[in-house]
């Protein structure tokens, strides 16, 4: 039975009820719990406290809101990459649910909070994370073909083509990348990464999504390693490849 | 008598986009595609007037930004409905686009129903 005792949760609502309630339901679960009400103060609480290991995140807050705070979050490269973000959300549709997705968050809970499915949540992460050495190459081939299937309207033909051009062109936004970072062109390596986020999150590849984002702003830096961004890009291709074989056995030859 | 299909026009370089708009909405649009700003403005220069153009950000040759400031200073496209479609969500970008011209902007990967609304709630207005 997985518990949260020990657990160190940083909550992020602008609402100081919720903030309440949500922290009295963590605390009796034996979770160590940080309030924050705003998105710039919880990058700031990360800063300051490595033990925190899961985020609650509120979506409908003021600027910046839950959607930008987890993207600050996601675009601060390895440094909270094992921090799980989770959305509590009042909506209820497919887009927001989407546009979670893209900007890093890894699970969607609804207001207000239910301890059983945080804790139902936390035993799906940990059973995740155990049969896994490497959290980075595990995660990052996790795809989800539910996007596919409804931008192709649930046409297995339609889908078919769709699939196909992804699995063509990703290849070769990989080697352009590489290519380009030979060059120490890093605008462009950028730019060529930015395309391949778009290919990669219509398989639902967040995790992939959020490394490239991590890549992309190194590239846009003003003193680029390339060696290290060389073997990020590698390391991601590597992970995504077998992924790739999988959703083409999945939708191409069936 | 069939109503004619309204037209539109997407820019974006990425196959896998055009695709999509391709699946969802080549039933009921007159579509044209174009892969960067230059050639959308070639078209645009040829004489081909769209209902609404749909538009990516990140491309070669003109970017979405650039496409968007030219066609704006074309008097006769002052009023077409453009909305963005972007992989790069921050209320920074959001402005930057709105400010040269942009009409609406939705996060890739978009739902395409909630493009679809979108375009219909700028087309109920023509």
């Amino acid at each position: 039975m997985i518990s949260l005792k020990d657990e160190t949760i940083l909550l992020v609502d602008d609402n100081i009820i919720n903030l309440m309630i949500a922290e009295r339901v963590l605390q009796s679960e034996g979770a160590r719990v940080i309030k924050v009400s705003g998105g710039m103060e919880a990058i700031d609480a990360l800063n300051q406290d490595s033990s925190i290991t899961l985020v609650l995140l509120d979506l409908e807050m003021p600027d910046p809101d839950g959607y930008t705070t987890a993207q600050l979050i996601r675009n601060s490269g390895e440094l909270f990459a094992n921090v799980e973000i989770v959305a509590l959300s009042a909506a209820e549709d497919e887009g927001s649910k989407v546009r979670a997705a893209n900007a890093g968050i890894s699970h969607f809970l609804h207001k207000p909070i239910k301890t059983a499915a945080l804790l139902a949540l936390l035993a799906q992460e940990t059973s995740t994370l155990s049969n896994s050495g490497d959290h980075f190459v595990q995660k990052s081939a996790f795809y989800n073909l539910d996007y596919i299937k409804m931008a192709s309207g649930e046409d297995p033909d339609s889908m078919k083509i769709l699939a196909n051009i992804i699995l063509e062109e990703s290849p070769v936004l990989f080697n352009e990348a590489l290519e380009s970072l030979k060059y120490g062109d890093g605008k462009n390596t950028a730019s060529i990464l930015h395309k391949l986020k778009g290919q990669l999150g219509i398989f639902s590849m967040t995790e992939a999504t959020h490394i490239i984002s991590g890549i992309e702003n190194q590239c846009i830096g003003t003193d680029i390693d390339a060696k290290i961004i060389e073997s990020q890009i590698m390391r991601l291709r590597d992970d995504v490849y077998p992924a790739f074989e999988e959703i083409k056995e999945l939708i191409v030859n069936n | 008598m069939d109503k004619k299909k309204p037209s539109l026009l997407l820019i974006d370089d990425e196959a896998a986009i055009g695709m999509i708009v391709r699946i969802q909405f080549e039933k009921d649009y007159e579509l044209t595609m174009m892969t960067n700003g230059l050639n959308g403005m070639k078209w645009i220069s040829a004489g081909n007037i769209p209902d609404i153009i749909v538009l990516d950000l990140n491309m070669p040759e003109m970017n979405g930004l650039d496409f968007l400031k030219e066609v704006r200073k074309l008097n006769y496209f002052k009023n077409t409905p453009m909305i963005v479609l972007s992989g790069e969500d921050s209320s920074a970008k959001r402005i930057e686009v709105f400010q040269n011209g942009a009409d609406d902007f939705i996060n890739k990967p978009f739902n395409p129903i909630e493009l679809r609304v979108r375009m219909e709630r700028f087309l109920k207005y023509k």
